[in-house]
């Protein structure tokens, strides 16, 4: 049960723009976010030894997801925020200049989303994972990430109005 | 199918990634001049172990076999036959009565070295 060079390297490649998108989501730092995808596989290359291929994935997913709430819990410590407009002129960038003030209100509502709702919420959204599969990497019940995202859909249509459609 | 694709558009993550992951991944691992240093380096200690190890219990060893010899030369010449009396070198002999015409017992002790 080693984990293979090759094997590492397809994942980065399988994962790494659901990694980026659902961690973006969160962190809204470009740097900081390849950075803890690059944190992320070389903790799992350091212990290759232990690691088992056919749950490589989960095992990726639960590290990014976790490195990634001790970054958030770290800038409230350090009273550390993201410059916006930096934010979101990668933001636009990346969308082919897409409309400021309509990626401006998604983040709003997405940041004032509960962190255990945004993150069900953005995983369904991008990492291809059913909801069992979801459950495992979070550590919580299958039924769990239904209602939470449920309640995400919810809070995110209340917040964005009119706009949830557009 | 993602149900907010008109609200979170999917991101293209910034290149270069993956070649960061392989050159950390290759800075990781120990090159082949390194390898063969660690192999000569173990052999070095090896040896070097090795021959204080010898220098440590060598003497008693000699000594020991040395004692071995001398006893099996005294306890050979006790026992020879068409002799009438004992020639003992480098020990004495006492001998000790036995009970039995056709044996003999001798109390053999070598001289220590």
């Amino acid at each position: 049960m080693t984990l293979r060079k090759e094997a590492l390297y397809a994942c980065y490649q399988r994962l790494e723009k659901p990694l980026y998108n659902v961690l973006f989501r969160q962190l809204w730092q470009r740097e900081d976010c390849q950075d803890l995808i690059h944190d992320t596989f070389m903790r799992i290359w350091e212990r290759q030894a232990g690691v088992n291929e056919e749950t490589l994935d989960a095992l990726v997913w639960t590290i990014a997801l976790n490195l990634a709430k001790n970054r958030l819990r770290w800038r409230v410590l350090r009273k550390h925020e993201p410059i916006d407009e930096e934010a979101m002129q990668d933001f636009n960038a990346s969308n082919d200049g897409g409309d400021f003030l309509a990626e401006r209100r998604v983040r709003e509502a997405l940041r004032k989303l509960p962190n255990a709702w945004r993150e069900v919420l953005l995983l369904s959204e991008f990492s291809g994972m059913r909801g069992a599969e979801m459950a495992e990497v979070l550590g919580i019940p299958v039924g769990t990430i239904a209602s939470r995202k449920h309640l995400a859909l919810a809070r995110l249509k209340e917040y964005l109005g009119e706009h949830f459609h557009a | 199918m993602r149900e907010l694709s008109h609200l979170l558009r999917e991101l293209e993550p910034p290149p270069g990634g993956l070649q960061r992951l392989q050159r950390a991944v290759a800075a990781r691992e120990p090159s082949p001049w390194w390898r063969a240093r660690y192999i000569r380096l173990a052999a070095l200690s090896f040896v070097v172990l090795a021959a204080l190890f010898m220098t440590w219990r060598m003497p008693s060893l000699l000594t020991k076999r040395q004692r071995t010899a001398l006893l099996r030369d005294a306890m050979q010449q006790a026992i020879t036959p068409g002799q009438n009396e004992l020639r003992i070198q480098n020990g004495s002999a006492l001998e000790l009565p036995s009970g039995q015409a056709n044996v003999r017992v001798y109390l053999v002790q070598t001289e220590s070295p």
